[in-house]
């Protein structure tokens, strides 16, 4: 006990020694990490911002590049549009050429059925006037044999019944005879409405294909100048 | 700028399609001058023929053109080109327009003098619309201010059929 009491101040001061040594080479050792730490950063800022430009650069220049070849892209965008604009075009008007050469055989066609059309139309129409008098004609026959018929019927009536009797029967034949002749006049207005009709028709064709045919487009422009004149003249331009 | 390209247009053409048409033809040569493959030089008529040397369809509406093109190139650039061309559209939309319905299509120089003789009797730019219809005889019939008039030869045998009609009465 009393060796390690009299060694005990050296362990002591032995122990502070080292802890004392230990703390001062921490110590060192924090300040170097320190010191590192800032040689790095500033070793390694300028590459740092170096690369950061160089990459910022390239960026532009490929942001600029696609620009242009999005204006090289719509202008040729644009004009393939036109170009296939021009070809519909062109494939439209040998379709119209198609068309046009169609039509006129078919106008042709047309116009010599209309021609054989309009002629028997024509001779039914010379012939209407012949019939519709043998009509008139016929039904004024019926109308006399149904009146003769009637009139015997009224005497043989007359002679079994009284004065009134006749009388009330004779009015009533006059009222007969009033409503056939309305009859008559209306079957002879309605013929007269339905010849109208198809004769304006078939002569409207006729006259459209005759015309189309034989005037030269000289004459058309002259047409559609004169149109345009009369119209001039009744003021619808100028009111 | 744009009724200066408007009215050059139309002081050369007599009907809309035409109109339309040189317009479209002025818009594609601008557009391949500030925006396509070339060298970025100003328009200029020798560029312009050289654009539309082998263009046989537009052959006519380009030897029109060459009369007032020049022109207006001084009025044109780049940045403004599609905004100039939008207000042309839409002036173009306001003249006032003659559809002109004949049985057959006539040639150019008619519809010439047709519109020349409109604009006098109106007094405005006035442009044709020329269609066909197939089921007029002869003569025209056109729309003016929405109101369809035929002053056609069938208008015309309509109003003299009534001579007949009283003979066919008559029998």
């Amino acid at each position: 006990m009393e060796t390690f009491f009299s060694t005990a101040p050296l362990f002591w001061v032995l122990l502070a020694m080292v802890g004392t040594g230990i703390l001062v080479s921490l110590v060192a050792l924090l300040v170097v990490q320190l010191r590192n730490n800032a040689a790095i950063h500033h070793l390694t800022f300028p590459v740092y911002d170096y690369t950061v430009k160089e990459a910022q650069q390239r960026a532009n220049e490929i942001l600029a590049k696609a620009e242009e070849l999005a204006r090289t892209v719509i202008a040729e965008a644009e004009h393939k549009s036109v170009e296939l604009v021009r070809e519909r075009t062109r494939d439209s008007e040998q379709a119209m050429a198609e068309y046009q050469k169609v039509l006129a055989a078919l106008l042709e066609a047309q116009k010599q059925s209309l021609g054989a059309y309009v002629s028997g139309a024509e001779q039914a129409l010379a012939a209407l006037p012949r019939a519709l008098s043998d009509e008139v004609e016929r039904s004024k026959h019926a109308m006399a044999a149904q009146w003769d018929a009637l009139a015997k019927r009224t005497e043989e009536f007359q002679a079994t019944l009284g004065a009134d009797v006749k009388r009330a029967v004779s009015d009533e034949l006059a009222k007969e005879m009033e409503s056939v002749r309305g009859a008559l006049a209306t079957y002879r207005q309605e013929r007269m409405n339905l010849i109208e009709r198809d004769i304006v028709a078939i002569l409207e064709k006729a006259t459209a294909l005759v015309l189309k045919r034989e005037l030269s487009l000289k004459d058309h422009a002259d047409l559609a100048r004169e149109s345009l004149e009369a119209a001039k003249r009744e003021g619808i331009f100028t009111s | 700028m744009a009724s200066k390209v408007l009215d050059m247009v139309l002081d050369h053409t007599a009907t809309l399609i035409a109109a339309r048409r040189q317009i479209a033809l002025l818009k594609e040569f601008l557009e391949s001058v500030y925006f396509g493959e070339g060298g970025g030089e100003a328009p200029n008529i020798k560029s312009f023929d050289t654009f539309f040397a082998d263009r046989p369809d537009d052959a006519v509406h380009v030897a029109n053109m060459r009369a007032w093109v020049e022109k207006i190139f001084s009025y044109v650039n780049g940045p403004s080109l599609y905004a100039l061309f939008e207000e042309i559209d839409t002036d173009l939309k306001k003249v006032a327009i003659l559809t002109l319905y004949t049985p057959v299509p006539l040639p150019s120089e008619e519809y010439v003098k047709m519109c020349q003789m409109v604009r006098e009797l109106t007094g405005t730019r006035v442009l044709i619309d020329d269609k066909v219809d197939l089921e007029l005889p002869a003569g025209g019939a056109f729309v003016w201010k929405g109101v369809y008039h035929d002053h056609s030869l069938r208008s015309r045998f309509t109003r003299e059929f009534d001579g007949f009609k009283q003979l066919v009465q008559s029998l």
